[in-house]
């Protein structure tokens, strides 16, 4: 049994002092958890993708030299990209230039890999961000509409088109999207970010293309940008678009069948307060999902980037990959690991903000 | 907030719908828009190019000293160098370099540029190396081999008494005797590098046009050169944007986006024709379509193996369907148009199953026997291993077909790990030496001939092939010559495991816009283009 004195009192604020110091304690030591957990995630992801890519069939060599180059030039080239060196060598300098911000250069472009996916990845990031807001637009509603109306027409509906965005491949829908709106009505532009006479003729500023002509005031780019984006990011939409309805429809209708929400209906709420109120108790999960579709966009986008010749992080992935571009390849998967971690890390904390008892 | 938002989204749409066929997006007059599937292009370095399609645009900006002719890659024609001599017993070059021209930086070309350029390339024993070393040269000696003897004179000295016919060709390919410009690329060399990562990226050439962008995996955008001034050249600007997807190619041409396709497939070929709005340019080519067989297998190491498989392929079947407007028959190794062909009518194979059972009855080759065939993953290779495969099976011999990436295919090759494959070979001059060096002559049969198809499938062409080949290079009569090379392609195709079965050719896709451009086996001429105003 706690015995009080009289000193308690002037024990409380050094007990507060104490608990905050034990919070503090407690909190350095979760970061510290968490951040080894983290590098030890990323650093066999590393080893994985390093491994695995040295036993590739495709020789970098001969993807640099061709075919036609003599036995002198290929030996020259093997110890340029050092791998007359034992593998686990190879792995350990790698592992300490990174460390260093060194992580060589792409071989299929020649420039530093940094810098390739400083150009890349917000091409990928505006695709994959618009397809975001539309999947979050349509599949929010969408999923609150099926499970409202659960098994009525509009809740099949939901269901088909869900099950549509799901099954049909990117890379099919893509070209249909193309033969039809670009090529037969000329509603939305070809491939690539902007029509081939249209390329850098605004000074690339945030890398954003949209963002980037509303900065040059250049608004025939910007007109032209929108026409090029529409349709892989709604394509690239159509899949988040069904995860976030689906599951948006399965947290209401767990929402709908508790207690507080029959006591709501019995007392005469309106229906749309009773689906507010039940929406608002989705949030947290709902936000989870978004954000880790959002992920799932940003290194989900290959097939749509390859049919639209769209020149973003999944294409600059695949060709790295064709060309045994083991620098851009390993960068590339690090830095997917990177954005998967952090943005389950900002799921987290997102939970502890929105939801008081996780706190 | 959001009504906000929403509001400002809506607008933003309709501003980019109302953008659609706003005509500002056609093709300028002065501006030449092309795709391509750059994915093979990795760098912009002379020295350090590998494949064909980098090299036919990198010849509009880095001109040789000697060019081939437009239209007609027979023909050498002057390039950086004005004109030429060649002393009496074929020992001495000499080069006049035109005065005047100068470099993007603004420094003077001259032959100095021209002789450290073709040394860098040895030193550095890259991919282009191999076209100075296969003509004798190399680091130690190129010194004293190409000098310069004045700022406007080059004096080439080669380790052999070649044919002038042949050597000039030597001259005319810009992998071997570009000009760099010295001082500027020295400017930028890093760890003793020459230059060489910073030309991954940039350019510092002479030639009708001059790098402006390029961005690998992207667009490469090349700017008119106004000092270049051979003649008009009506082109400002070429934009070759990566499209890698050939049915997406065919889509922005007929669209009116771009103004030039170069990878369409056989199958949208016929589209293109009937489209009122666009049409074909085909141009030999000095590619080939060829089978070979490694003599490690034993069943190949018997002449009537290979001799039946000749004798499965539907040739004229393949070039009217798979091939149909991309390639033509060609038994032959050496493709029409090159110095030293075999004529056209050089057809003795053709589909005959009975004839190709006798033959591997009389080979031993017993029924079920199978092999694998490794063919690229892309067209029409598998077509073609398709089309072998069900001719194979009625004569009982299973060949199971693994396509592979070209990367992972020359790989296999490299290391002879592989029991018969089928591929494509682009020849950069157009002279016979070239194709007999590449795919016959093998000395030592060692693994230091990698390159080579000959040590590749394990064939030794003996000692009379290998010195014919030597012999012809040195031959200054362009008939004995000739015949030689008739002989030497005659014996390989009766004797080596090769079966040579078309010659691609150059297809590219236009539309009206572009009244004409010229091409030749290697290039597309940017500077000849003209538009429609």
């Amino acid at each position: 049994m706690t015995q009080f004195t009289e000193d308690s009192e002037i024990d409380i604020p050094q007990g507060k002092q104490k608990l905050g110091t034990s919070r503090f304690v407690i909190a350095m030591s979760e970061v510290r958890r968490v951040s080894v957990m983290v590098l030890l995630t990323l650093l066999v992801l590393l080893a994985l993708t390093f491994f695995l890519g040295r036993v590739m069939p495709t020789d970098p060599v001969v993807a640099m030299i061709g075919e036609q180059a003599d036995e002198s030039t290929y030996q020259t080239v093997y110890k340029q990209l050092g791998l007359d060196r034992p593998l686990i060598v190879q792995f350990g300098i790698y592992v300490k230039d990174i460390a260093t911000g060194n992580f060589g250069l792409a071989r299929t472009t020649g420039n530093p890999v940094v810098e390739d996916i400083k150009r890349v990845l917000p091409a990928t990031m505006e695709l994959a961000t618009l397809s975001l807001i539309l999947g979050v637009f349509a599949g929010v509603p969408l999923g609150i509409l099926a499970a409202v109306r659960r098994n009525s027409a509009w809740d099949h509906v939901v269901r088909f088109f869900s099950l549509l965005g799901y099954s049909i491949p990117n890379f099919w829908l893509g070209m249909m999207a193309l033969v039809v709106f670009y090529a037969k009505f000329g509603w939305i532009g070809g491939s690539g970010r902007v029509s081939i006479f249209f390329i850098d003729t605004v000074d690339p500023v945030t890398g954003s293309i949209l963002i980037d002509s509303i900065l040059a005031r250049n608004w025939y780019v910007l007109g032209d940008a929108l026409r090029h984006v529409i349709m892989p990011a709604l394509i690239l939409a159509s899949g988040s678009m069904a995860f976030i309805s689906r599951m948006t429809r399965s947290f209401m209708l767990e929402q709908l069948s508790q207690e507080y929400v029959i006591t709501a209906r019995v007392k005469g709420l309106s229906r749309v307060k009773v689906i507010h109120h039940a929406f608002r108790n989705i949030k947290v999960q709902l936000v989870t999902i978004i954000i880790l579709s959002y992920g799932g966009l940003l290194d989900g986008a290959v097939l749509t980037e390859t049919v639209f010749a769209w020149p973003g992080f999944g294409q600059y992935l695949t060709a790295g990959l064709m060309n045994g571009d083991m620098n851009a390849v390993l960068a590339c998967v690090l830095l997917v690991g990177i954005i998967f971690v952090s943005l389950n890390l900002f799921a987290d904390a997102l939970y502890r903000v929105l939801d008081p008892r996780t706190r | 907030m959001f009504q906000r938002l929403m509001r400002l989204c809506v607008v933003v749409l309709m501003f980019g719908v109302a953008g659609c066929d706003s005509g500002v997006n056609r093709s300028p007059a002065d501006v030449l828009g092309m795709a391509a599937n750059l994915s093979s292009m990795i760098t912009l370095d002379p020295a350090a190019i590998a494949e064909s399609l980098t090299g036919g645009i990198m010849r509009n900006v880095c001109e040789p000293l000697l060019v081939l002719n437009e239209e007609d890659a027979s023909q050498v024609m002057p390039g950086i160098a004005e004109r030429w001599s060649v002393n009496e017993d074929f020992t001495i070059y000499t080069l006049h370099i035109r005065p005047n021209l100068t470099f993007p930086s603004g420094n003077p070309v001259t032959a100095h540029d021209v002789a450290w350029s073709m040394s860098r390339s040895l030193q550095l024993n890259l991919a282009s190396s191999q076209r100075l070393k296969e003509w004798g040269f190399s680091k130690e000696n190129i010194g004293a081999m190409v000098r310069a003897i004045d700022d406007l004179t080059l004096e080439i000295r080669p380790p052999k008494k070649y044919s002038p016919s042949l050597f000039l060709y030597a001259l005319a390919d810009y992998r071997t005797t570009h000009a760099l410009d010295r001082v500027e690329v020295l400017s930028h060399e890093l760890d003793h590098d020459l230059g060489n990562d910073w030309l991954t990226r940039n350019t510092a050439c002479y030639g009708p046009f001059r790098v402006h962008t390029w961005r690998a995996q992207d667009v490469l955008i090349l700017e008119r050169n106004d000092e270049w001034k051979r003649r008009d050249n009506p082109i400002r600007r070429v934009v070759v944007r990566h499209i890698p997807e050939p049915g997406m190619q065919r889509l922005m041409l007929e669209k009116g986006d771009i103004d030039l396709a170069s990878n369409l497939d056989p199958s949208d070929l016929n589209a293109i024709e009937e489209n009122p709005n666009t049409y074909l340019k085909r141009t030999p080519t000095f590619s080939i379509i060829y089978m070979a067989f490694n003599r490690d297998t034993p069943a190949f190491s018997d002449l009537r193996f290979i001799k039946a498989i000749r004798y499965l392929i539907d040739y004229d079947t393949l070039a009217a369907t798979v091939l149909n407007q991309v390639a033509m028959v060609r038994q032959a190794p050496v493709p029409l148009g090159m110095f030293g062909a075999l004529p056209e009518s050089f057809r003795p194979f053709k589909l005959d199953i009975d004839k190709a059972r006798e033959l591997l009855k009389e080979a031993g080759v017993v029924e079920g026997y199978s092999f694998e065939l490794m063919v690229p993953n892309s067209s029409p290779y598998p077509d073609i291993a398709q089309h072998l495969q069900e001719n194979l099976l009625k004569v009982g011999v299973e060949v199971k077909i693994i396509t592979l990436s070209s990367g992972h295919l020359f790989t296999q090759l490299r290391a002879r790990k592989f029991q018969a494959y089928i591929g494509g070979y682009a020849f950069n001059y157009p002279d016979a030496n070239n194709e007999m060096l590449r795919f016959g002559y093998n000395p030592k049969n060692s693994p230091d001939n990698s390159a080579s198809v000959a040590w590749r499938t394990g064939w030794d062409p003996g000692d009379w092939f290998n010195d014919t080949v030597m012999k012809a290079q040195m031959e200054a009569d362009p008939v004995k010559r000739e015949k030689l090379y008739h002989e030497l392609q005659r014996y390989y195709v009766e004797n080596s495991p090769v079966v040579f079965l078309f010659q691609r050719l150059g297809v590219r896709a236009l539309s009206r816009n572009v009244l004409s451009i010229k091409a030749n086996a290697v290039t597309l001429s940017f500077a000849s283009a003209v538009k429609k105003q």
